[in-house]
Formats: C-alpha cells, sequence, structure tokens
C-alpha cells in the first residue's frame, strides 16, 4: 500500500474512533456510566495516536511502531525539533499521554469529571491539527 | 511540622535529589540520573502543591492531577505543569523505564531552574486554592 494511502486510512480511521468515542461520551452523560467513560477516553486516546501517526507518516513516510524503536511519541518528539510548527502538537500529545492515558486510563480515575470530559472533547480538535498539519489531499 | 517548614523540607529534598541527579549523570550514567531528577521534579511540584493547597500529595497521580488543576486557575502554574509533563514522560517514562535517554541531558540540568520556578511561585502562594 502507498504511504499515502496508508495515511488517508490513518486518518479516516482516527476520525471514526474520535466519533466513537464522542458518542460514547454522550451516552455516558445522559445516564451516567463510569465504565463507558473510561472506553469514551481510551477510544479518544486511540484516536489521537492514529491521527499522529497518519501525520508521521506524511512527513517522515515511517509509521510508528507502538512501543517499538519507532514509538509515536518519540517520533513526534525528533520530529518537533526539524519542524518547529510541530511543537504545540508535541506538547498537545505530551498533556494527552500524561493526562487521558497515565491518569485517567491507567489509573481509572475520571475526576475531575470536567478536566476529563474537556479532554476527551478536544481530541476532535486535536485530529483535526494533525489534518491540517499533514497538508492538503489527506484526511 | 508546620506546613511552611514542610514546605521548605520538601524543597530541601528536591535539591538534594538534584544534586545527587548531576553526579550519577557525571558519572555517565543519564538513566539513573533521569529517574533522580524526575524524584526532584516530584518533589518540588509536591512543596509547590503543599503552599498552594495546604495538601501534600502522595502518589505521582495526586501530583499530576494537583499540578494539572492549578495550571487551570493560575498561568504561571500553568508554565510549569507543561514542563512537569514533559519530564514525567521523558526522564521517569522513557528514560528510566524504557532506556531511551537522548533528549535528557538539558532536561537533568534544567531541573535546578525549575526547582527554582516552583519555590518562586510556592513564595507567591495564595494559599487559598484546593484540589
Amino acid at each position: 500500500m502507498l504511504k499515502t494511502q496508508r495515511a488517508a486510512e490513518l486518518f479516516n480511521e482516527a476520525r471514526k474512533t474520535g466519533e466513537d468515542s464522542l458518542r460514547r461520551l454522550d451516552d455516558s452523560e445522559k445516564h451516567w456510566d463510569r465504565r463507558e467513560l473510561l472506553r469514551s477516553a481510551e477510544q479518544a486516546w486511540e484516536a489521537a495516536t492514529q491521527a499522529t501517526g497518519a501525520l508521521i507518516l506524511t512527513l517522515s513516510g515511517v509509521e510508528p511502531e507502538p512501543n517499538g524503536k519507532n514509538d509515536t511519541y518519540g517520533m513526534l518528539s525528533s520530529l518537533a525539533i526539524e519542524v518547529p510548527e510541530l511543537r504545540p502538537l508535541k506538547d498537545k500529545y505530551t498533556d494527552m499521554s500524561v493526562y487521558l492515558y497515565d491518569l485517567v486510563i491507567c489509573n481509572g480515575s475520571v475526576d475531575p469529571l470536567e478536566f476529563t470530559i474537556e479532554a476527551i472533547r478536544n481530541t476532535a480538535d486535536y485530529i483535526r491539527e494533525c489534518q491540517r498539519l499533514a497538508g492538503p489531499g489527506l484526511g | 511540622m508546620l506546613q511552611p517548614d514542610r514546605v521548605s523540607a520538601i524543597f530541601a529534598d528536591a535539591r538534594d535529589l538534584h544534586a545527587d541527579a548531576i553526579e550519577i549523570l557525571e558519572l555517565g550514567k543519564p538513566r539513573i540520573a533521569a529517574e533522580a531528577a524526575w524524584g526532584a521534579t516530584k518533589r518540588a511540584t509536591d512543596a509547590l502543591v503543599l503552599a498552594r493547597t495546604g495538601r501534600e500529595p502522595s502518589g505521582t497521580g495526586q501530583t499530576s492531577r494537583r499540578i494539572i488543576y492549578l495550571g487551570r486557575i493560575d498561568p504561571d502554574v500553568s508554565v510549569l505543569a507543561r514542563q512537569y509533563n514533559d519530564r514525567i514522560v521523558e526522564l521517569h517514562g522513557r528514560c528510566f523505564y524504557l532506556g531511551i535517554c537522548n533528549e535528557v541531558h538539558d532536561l537533568i540540568r534544567g531541573t535546578a531552574e525549575y526547582i527554582r520556578t516552583a519555590e518562586q511561585l510556592a513564595a507567591a502562594s495564595a494559599g487559598d486554592a484546593s484540589c
């Protein structure tokens, strides 16, 4: 598969996962359900990682491997040194990894609730920012 | 121990840990130095949280949550909270856990500045926030 095709596919997956996450978030708010909120956070993080992977693939030609030598955070950090425009996105990814991944997903704690809901909702903007940085024709 | 004494004691602990980190770094062991620098970061952050809220965090999860919370209500703290996130990911997560230590030298040395900033923010604290 061509790298541009693969990047477009990853962006599609990111959007779908992000939309599922928001639907789940809405459901969890209508009928308060902590497990649904946690699942929504997991999907939001997955969507952010997919979009970041698509952006990295577009810019570097290499798709990140979770837990591998070319991990998402490491590759994004390296690219952000070369491309200063990526620095704010890298900061957002770092903040999401600490809040959504470490604190909500790994520790299983959703408090304060408004922070968790905001972090999940912000993922849609994050995906759009990855698409913008990847350039026209992708995503 | 009175709260101001406790805050000072935790900052002193942070400075000691950072001195250890520099010593270990100079011995050519960046992975261990990174963990000491992370410890110094956490302790300085704990001291700031205690000064601002009256409560000392216990685990790392509490420290992270409370510095994020304080960053939401004070833009000066939000700058430090950003640096805290960089440090937990680079020093603790990537360097110490995964052994990926190529980016840590500046962060280890820069922890002295992080501690100084946290001390300034603690000294300027209104002391009435709560997490």
